[in-house]
């Protein structure tokens, strides 16, 4: 807990979303009545549970909604849906949940894919996690997927995370290092070189190498790091990047030597790169927030297609302060306000 | 019936001066009343949005409202320091207190009393904005007035004296007012008057003399053709 | 009134003055023992929340001295709580780590201090002290000395009105009347006064100077005429001399005494509506429920376009009425009406109810202004009926002055509802003084007064283009302008961008203010001077030009600057615009009555007064406030290029000397 302040935190990082607090009609209604259960819940995770999945749970208990969760892990392999799709069909569960792009997909297929198996043509499905849900032709458009079917996903915006940067040191040139392949990841740096312009500062963009199979190699990483600080970048930004989040080992300290501030666009990154700065939607909040769809869907009896593709109105802004002693580059006064700090 | 003039005019100003006073000094009280209340609420929400802050950061980290146990002490410490504050709670969505700087009104749905007044209300939202519950900042009513007594009693009184003084003057002047138009209808009498020794107005005088002098010539041609006649 | 009452204003004026600064200096003495423990309680928390920041960062490893970004943290406290003067934090070592000073507020001689130490582990690092200038708690009570000095203005109006009724009594009048010929008889102007009747030593005294004068009249006249008989040049210029010298055989233009009566209940009346101004448009924006396909801003210029159409269209129809009636009955009808209008529109609930009373209202207000015109016309003449027309026009514009300000403090302290009712009250007052300060019945058999203009006779004075230019180039602009600006446009602005009424009431009385300074000198100039059409177009052009000021000031100030120029156009034009009329009717259409003439010109004038919000609200509804203020000042503008090219046209040198005519 800390000491109270007069400084909001919340005026800040509402601002940062760009979005107003707008409430949306969440508790009276769930009070007011409506079916509550018991309900079964088919939960398919890509890694095992996750804060996301505690925050839901929490939620769904919070509401005194009464649901079975069936959790299943596809451990890194969205092959395995196929089996639990048998599963599915055989418990027959009120609602199934999605974690992550590549389970979303196994499961309900691209919108325009009509060869595609589509679960949610006899059961409603409610996605998390899934970064760029239009990109990925999860759904034509945030306001309706036009099927039985709706989520949340975790990205925060490309120009939120511009402005927490600057507001923590002013940008001389960004540098990005990404996985070509990704497309998570291929969206943020489009979204990035269209912003460095508009702000006016060098975008380096450097990605890693891939092999003969069209995998993507840790090979020259150093030289990479090297580059991108050569020419002048004074931040460096990790994408949600799935490939980078499982190199950090490796690519973490080489950023610390040359000195390169970085910033971490999930708790994931922030957390396991140790990044100096970072702005991210928490898991638990998108749990939540995933569960509230859910709640839409299961109590309030809205039809899915009615319900828009959303993310947190609000994010957290991390600090570590150990890694900000060790490049001598404290954060601002006023960030202490508002920010989460990971200390020594 | 001068008697009855001076009391229709005194009726009138003692109106006009009462009503000039009492809205001036409703104009000054209001304008201390209004800066003193400024300065609570901006003091009381600096207090509740600090608290805010807090509950929304352990939201975000998977801690509900209810589970909060550390805000009750919390509430207590900021009470405690400010005697114009009769209580802070920490609302569910239900509108039940979660937490209190007082203990006892935990898990009720209390309404305001009489002598409360709920000056601030702050809603407490979760990362998505849904409304979580709220923290609202209740004053001790009592406490507000009593400090505010002090200024309306010190008005009150300034504006009674002034206005006995104002009456007092205008009585004063009204007599006097009334003594110059005595003296005034004696000027009148005076100057009418066409005795000469008691002494008139120059402007009669001289017309008088200027005509009677007209006059004097007038008939001495006016004679002269019937002399002529004659 | 002369030398009785003003010394008692001059008095009261000073009592008033030093009554409220003593209330002011009492009130002050007490907010600072309330509002200094206040205050340092609030710099204590930001103290607090600074110091505990700073820990925060210190616990975190960060040394203090290091630390970035701490001014900013400042500033943002100070921008948050600008009745500090600074605040700055400095270590234990005296150096000043950073400290924000605020642009407007003054730390001024001997300011307070509230320092909170920066602690950690025990150990005093450094200290964050709060400024707090003493200036401060005499800033919150001056902040309300405008108001105030508003109420002082207005009680001594009030007060003078007061008077002025008091001296309308029978005693009263006998008084004044003694106190004004003691005046002229000791400057040496033997002019004949207007009768008093009033009984008492008062009454007997002026009557013994008025016979006294009579006589010396009398002896004047025989004497003028002996000297003609006589036919001696010398003597008849002689006669003549003395006569100009002391102006015997002359009489006193003025309005009988019995008619100046009526100007203190027409200034409570009119006070009753002009409170209304400031927050009227405000007000029915709370009550306006969207209407099928109107925009906000139509609705709300809906009660302020029906109250003048109103009264635009009743005016020529009630004159009739109001003479067999009868002036002083048709004046109470017409309060009592209006009185209903206004403590209706106290408890209306929604915007149709509203509109139900404010024509009440208006109803009443067309009844009060035809009635008091038409009691004035009987019981004037010729050669006294403009002065007689201006106390109508005085009444007006007193209550056009003190109105507006004082009805946005009241709107302000009481409420938008209560100040309708005290509207009603004072309204009421209005109808109990009528009782005792309006003249009986005036009968006469001719018709008085002008009578309703028939279509024929509108088209035929309209089918003069000089008159028709005249008209719709600049009488109709004018009054569109000011309604449109003044009625509608400012109070709305203001109240949106978030100004309290009394705010919006003291730029509105900057009218009446540049008004009441500005006729008479323009009056006197022109009818010297004569060019009418100048004046009249130089009016126009300038009111035209005042919508540009809002675009370039910020409010208050533009609205503000536009108001004042709007009147000091206006007073430069409305007393030659009105004779040019009687000028152009007698010259044009010789056969039509004047009075025939200005009855189209005030139906003319008067439409505009509800064309002007009707026309801005649209506008504004569609492009915003910008554009209504360009549409209104454009409108104005083209009139008055309207006029030019017609005056141009007929060589319309209009230039002699006239008849003023008023009201």
């Amino acid at each position: 807990m800390m000491t109270s302040r007069s400084i909001g935190r919340r005026d800040f990082l509402a601002g940062m979303a760009g979005a107003s607090l707008l409430v949306p009609a969440g508790s009276a209604l769930g009070q007011a009545g409506g079916n509550k259960g018991p309900f079964k819940i088919y939960q398919m995770t890509y890694r095992g549970e996750t804060d996301v999945e505690r925050g839901f749970k929490d939620y769904l208990e919070q509401r005194g909604i009464n649901a079975e969760i069936i959790h299943r892990n596809t451990e890194r392999d969205p092959s395995k849906v196929k089996e639990f799709l048998k599963e599915i069909e055989e418990i027959k569960p009120d609602l199934v949940y999605t974690w992550g792009t590549p389970v979303t997909l196994a499961t309900v297929g691209q919108y325009d894919d009509d060869e595609a198996f589509d679960l949610s043509e006899k059961i409603p499905v409610v996605f998390t996690i899934v970064a760029a849900p239009v990109r990925a032709k999860v759904v034509p458009d945030f306001a309706s997927s036009g099927r039985n079917l709706t989520g949340a996903y975790h990205v925060v915006p490309p120009d939120a995370q511009l402005r927490a940067i600057q507001s923590y040191r002013p940008i001389e040139a960004l540098g990005v290092l990404y996985t070509p392949t990704e497309a998570n990841s291929m969206a943020i740096v489009d979204r990035l070189d269209q912003l460095a312009k508009e702000s006016d500062f060098p975008l380096i963009k450097r990605s890693f190498a891939l092999d003969d199979e069209g995998k993507p190699t840790t090979e020259g990483y150093e030289a990479l790091l090297k580059e991108i600080k050569d020419e002048g970048a004074n931040w460096l930004i990790y994408p949600p990047d799935t490939f980078l989040g499982s190199q950090l080992d490796l690519i973490r300290p080489e950023a610390l030597r040359l000195g390169l501030p970085t910033f971490g666009t999930t708790e994931q990154l922030v957390r396991n790169g140790e990044c100096l700065l970072g702005l991210i939607c928490r898991y638990y909040s998108v749990g939540q927030l995933t569960a509230r769809k859910v709640e839409q869907i299961l109590v309030e009896g809205i039809a899915p297609a009615d319900i828009p593709v959303e993310t947190l109105k609000r994010f957290s802004l991390i600090i570590n302060v150990p890694v900000a002693k060790q490049l001598d580059l404290y954060p601002p006064l006023s960030m202490l306000n508002y920010a989460e700090v990971i200390g020594s | 019936m001068l008697q009855r003039l001076s009391l229709v005019l005194l009726f009138a100003i003692a109106a006009v001066v009462a009503a000039a006073l009492a809205l001036g000094a409703y104009l000054n009280y209001g304008s201390v009343k209004a800066a003193y209340l400024t300065q609570v609420d901006s003091r009381l929400k600096a207090i509740g949005s600090g608290i805010v802050d807090d509950i929304e950061i352990s939201i975000s980290f998977g801690i509900p409202v209810a589970g909060q146990e550390t805000l009750g002490p919390l509430l207590e410490r900021e009470r405690g320091i400010d005697p114009t504050i009769y209580a802070i709670d920490v609302l569910g969505p239900d509108g039940t207190i979660l937490h209190s700087s007082d203990e006892a009104r935990v898990g009720e749905n209390l309404p305001m009393l009489d002598d409360q007044s709920q000056r601030l209300a702050l809603p407490v939202l979760n990362d998505f904005g849904g409304e979580e519950g709220s923290v609202r900042i209740i004053a001790n009513q009592e406490a507000l007035d009593a400090n505010l007594d002090g200024t309306a009693i010190e008005v009150r009184n300034a504006a009674i004296y002034s206005l006995l003084a104002s009456l007092a003057l205008a009585v004063a002047s009204l007599a006097l007012l009334l003594s110059g138009a005595q003296r005034r209808a004696q000027e009148a009498n005076h100057l009418a008057g066409a005795d000469q020794e008691t002494g008139a107005s120059w402007a009669f005088l001289d017309v008088d003399r200027e005509q009677a002098a007209i006059e004097e010539r007038l008939k001495a041609l006016e004679a002269g053709p019937e002399k002529e006649k004659a | 009134m002369r030398r009785l009452d003003r010394p008692l204003l001059v008095i009261l004026g000073v009592m008033l003055v030093a009554a409220l600064l003593f209330i002011s200096w009492r009130a002050l003495d007490s907010a600072e023992r309330l509002l200094l423990p206040e205050l340092d309680r609030k710099a204590s928390v930001i103290g607090k929340s600074v110091a505990g920041l700073l820990e925060e960062a210190v616990d975190l490893g960060i040394p203090l001295a290091d630390v970035v970004g701490a001014d900013t943290v400042l500033r943002e406290q100070l921008t948050a709580s600008p009745e500090f003067s600074s605040i700055e934090i400095s270590l234990a070592s005296g150096r000043i780590l950073a400290e924000a000073r605020s642009p407007t507020t003054k730390a001024g001689v001997d300011p307070f201090r509230v320092v909170t130490p920066i602690l950690v582990q025990g150990e005093e690092l450094a200290q964050v002290s709060v400024v707090i200038p003493r200036s401060l708690i005499e800033r919150t009570v001056r902040n309300i000395w405008l108001d105030v000095s508003i109420v002082l203005l207005a009680s001594l109006l009030v007060t003078f009105e007061m008077l002025a009724m008091v001296f309308n009594t029978e005693t009263g009048r006998a008084l004044r009347g003694l106190g004004q010929r003691l005046v002229s008889i000791g400057r040496g102007d033997l002019r004949q006064h207007a009768k008093i009747e009033a009984p008492g030593a008062f009454g007997e005294a002026a009557r013994m100077l008025d016979q006294r004068i009579e006589v010396l009249g009398a002896r004047q006249r025989d004497l003028a005429a002996r000297a003609e008989k006589q036919d001696d040049p010398g003597l008849i210029e002689e006669v003549k001399n003395l006569d100009r010298r002391f102006q015997i055989s002359l009489v006193r233009e003025e309005p009988p005494p019995t008619l100046a009566a009526i100007r203190a209940p027409l200034f409570l009346f009119f006070l009753a509506e002009e409170l209304t101004r400031p927050f009227l448009p405000s007000f029915i924006s709370t009550l306006a429920s969207p209407f099928a396909g109107l925009s906000r801003e139509v609705v709300i210029s809906l009660p302020i376009v029906l109250f003048m159409a109103i009264v635009a269209i009743l005016q020529p129809f009630l004159n009739s009425f109001t003479e067999r009636t009868g002036r002083r009955r048709a004046l109470r009808i017409g309060i009592v009406v209006a009185v209903i209008g206004f403590a209706g529109s106290a408890y209306v609930g929604d915007l149709l109810q509203f509109l139900i009373f404010r024509s009440f209202t208006a109803v009443g207000y067309a009844l009060v202004f035809v009635s008091a015109q038409g009691a004035i016309i009987d019981g004037t003449d010729r050669q006294n009926r403009a002065r007689g027309l201006s106390i109508l026009v005085a009444a007006i514009f007193v209550a056009a002055l003190c109105g507006p300000p004082v009805g946005g403090i009241l709107a302000d302290r009481l409420g938008e509802r209560e100040t309708f009712l005290v509207s009603a009250t004072l309204a009421l007052m209005a109808l109990v003084v009528t009782r005792f300060a309006m003249p009986q019945e005036i009968r006469r058999d001719r018709l008085s007064g002008p009578s309703r203009p028939s279509l024929g006779l509108i088209l035929k004075v309209l089918s003069k283009p000089a008159l028709a230019a005249l008209l719709f180039g600049c009488a109709f602009p004018a009054k569109l302008i000011l309604a449109a600006l003044v009625f509608y446009l400012v109070p709305l602005s203001m109240a949106d961008s978030g100004f309290d009424q009394a705010a919006i009431g003291r730029v509105l009385t900057l009218y009446a203010l540049a008004m009441i300074i500005l006729v008479p000198t323009v009056s006197r100039f022109s009818d010297r001077m004569g060019y009418r059409p100048a004046f009249v177009l130089l009016g126009a052009l300038i009111s035209a030009s005042a919508v540009i000021q809002p675009l370039i000031w910020p409010a208050p100030w533009g609205e503000a600057a536009m108001v004042l120029q709007l009147g000091l156009a206006q007073a430069l034009s409305i007393t030659p615009q009105s004779a040019l009329v009687g000028e152009l009717g007698r010259r044009h259409l010789p056969d039509v009555p004047e009075g025939m003439v200005y009855g189209v010109f005030r139906l003319v004038e008067r439409s505009g007064n509800a064309v002007g919000p009707a026309l801005t609200a649209v506008v504004l509804g569609a492009y915003g406030l910008n554009s209504a203020l360009v549409v209104v000042g454009a409108v104005s503008a083209l009139g008055a290029l309207l006029y030019l090219a017609a005056a141009g046209m007929g060589g319309d040198k209009t230039s002699m000397p006239a008849q003023r005519e008023t009201g």
